[in-house]
């Protein structure tokens, strides 16, 4: 058992080791010459207007949010799957399992009903809040 | 001792075979996408082009690295690294051959044989958001927030399917052990056939976790320049290319456990595999490695078929199509293993 962790913690060494090797190659190597115009924010040879780190639209936050909750959801599955055979009653551990889902289901359909999963929300939608 | 050598004799074996394969995907992708739209491709370097990835890699090695003066320079050099290591990890847990014998020892062909396997999977795949959203704050330019933002939410709403759509994998294996997953295939029958949907399913959410084709918004090219690595250049931007191929071969390898019946072949058993001893696991080896490349080969295929979704389209698609389908193919397997 810890045999294996030990393989893991050799392989995250080696990771870092091989990341960080063509990065230092690199910096032995490459030539350096900055200038002003080089080290502009891209922006297809325009001048950038304003700061880019802004904040972003409300909707990714949304998604986040139902992703916390599913993601839950699924390390909790997990574990049920896998015992799921040795129930000793196999339909009372897949009714438990249906509640679970349809319980966090119920959730995103709620969500889909209010038109949170709507990328583009529609003009008769918005009139209708107007209004 | 023993088990410290040839745990690290396995780590340099599929890390090098990963980072070779990630060097080379690019020149397999530029020559079947060339014979896809009947051009020639990459032919002058070396035979048909073939010293081109390392001559590619000197190049990006020797030639400067703009550092913009606007940028969050710690998350900037960070991001690339995280782009890579998650998808090198996932590779610790993924069986890639029958056990071989070593001075009279059974050696798994496996880095680190997790009872939690699977898991260790999906808690490294999600730290390979971090690479991207690290680049798209960090570089502080327009274009790289819009990519870096989008990649975020894209991949985080098809992790939910990918988790899901493995669920019932589960509940036929009884194990979230790879190697326990890939015996019951070998016993019985492999995965994609007793998981259609979730074969479905799993290989879309592999497309987009990957950024591919059609899902690739986060750096689509036509108008986000490149996404969240248009402030790269030099060696990083590489960093970020080896870590997209790589993480396609672990996702590619993925399937090949988790569905494709790992190294299995459809008239062997692990006895007839342990009968020819370590060229079994040589076999087995290559026939995991073949595999995987059928899926690689997929990715290409796709990528110069299919167009680009929209980016409402991508987000329908994961939450009110996959999400439903992945709950519904759980509840059919759970049914279909009711005694």
């Amino acid at each position: 058992m810890f045999l294996d962790y030990h393989a893991v913690l050799v392989f995250l060494i080696t990771g870092v080791a091989m990341v960080s090797a063509p990065l230092i190659l690199g910096f032995l190597f490459r030539p350096s010459n900055p200038y002003p115009e080089k080290n502009m924010a891209y922006e297809c040879a325009e001048d950038p207007i304003g700061p880019a780190q802004i904040r972003f639209d409300m909707r990714f936050y949304t998604t986040a949010l139902i992703f916390i909750i599913f993601e839950v959801e699924i390390a909790l599955m997990f574990p049920w799957a896998r015992v799921f055979r040795d129930a000793p009653n196999q339909t009372l551990a897949l009714g438990a399992g249906l509640i679970f889902m349809s319980i966090v289901f119920l959730g995103l359909v709620v969500d889909w009903v209010k038109g949170d999963l709507d990328w583009v929300k529609t003009f008769h939608n918005k009139r209708r809040v107007q209004d | 001792m023993f088990d410290i050598a040839a745990s690290l004799a396995k780590i340099i074996i599929l890390t090098h075979t990963t980072l070779i394969l990630a060097m080379y995907m690019p020149w397999v992708e530029r020559k079947v996408s060339a014979w896809i739209q009947d051009r020639v491709g990459p032919n002058r370097v070396g035979y048909a082009g073939l010293l081109q990835p390392i001559a590619d890699t000197f190049k990006f090695i020797f030639k400067e690295d703009v550092v913009p003066g606007h940028v969050n320079k710690t998350l900037f050099v960070l991001a690339p690294c995280f782009a890579v290591i998650p998808s090198l990890f996932i590779l610790a847990v993924i069986p890639f051959g029958p056990a071989v014998q070593v001075m009279g020892q059974s050696v798994d062909l496996v880095i680190a044989d997790l009872g939690v396997g699977i898991l260790f999977v999906f808690a490294f795949s999600g730290l390979a958001v971090y690479g991207i959203v690290f680049a798209g704050w960090a570089s502080n330019s327009k274009y790289p927030m819009l990519g870096g933002v989008r990649a975020s939410a894209q991949m985080i709403s098809y992790e939910i399917c990918l988790g899901l759509s493995v669920v019932g994998i589960f509940m036929g294996a009884e194990s979230l052990r790879m190697l326990d997953i890939v015996q019951q295939q070998i016993d019985g029958s492999w995965n994609i056939f007793t998981q259609p949907l979730g074969f479905l399913i799993f290989a879309i959410a592999a497309f987009a976790e990957t950024n591919r084709l059609p899902f690739d918004l986060p750096e689509a090219e036509t108008e986000l320049v490149a996404g969240y690595h248009t402030e790269y250049s030099s060696i990083k931007f590489t960093m970020f290319f080896a870590g997209e191929y790589a993480a396609m071969f672990v996702f590619a390898a993925l399937v090949t456990v988790l569905f494709l019946g790992g190294w299995d072949l459809p008239f062997m058993d692990s006895a007839s595999f342990a009968a020819m001893g370590n060229w079994g696991a040589l076999l087995g080896f290559a026939v995991f490695l073949v595999k995987s490349f059928m899926f690689l080969l997929l990715y290409v295929w796709v990528r110069f078929t299919l167009p680009r979704f929209r980016f409402d389209q991508l987000m329908n698609l994961g939450w009110k199509v996959l999400l439903p389908l992945a709950l519904v193919n759980i509840l059919i397997t759970g049914f279909l293993n009711l005694p």
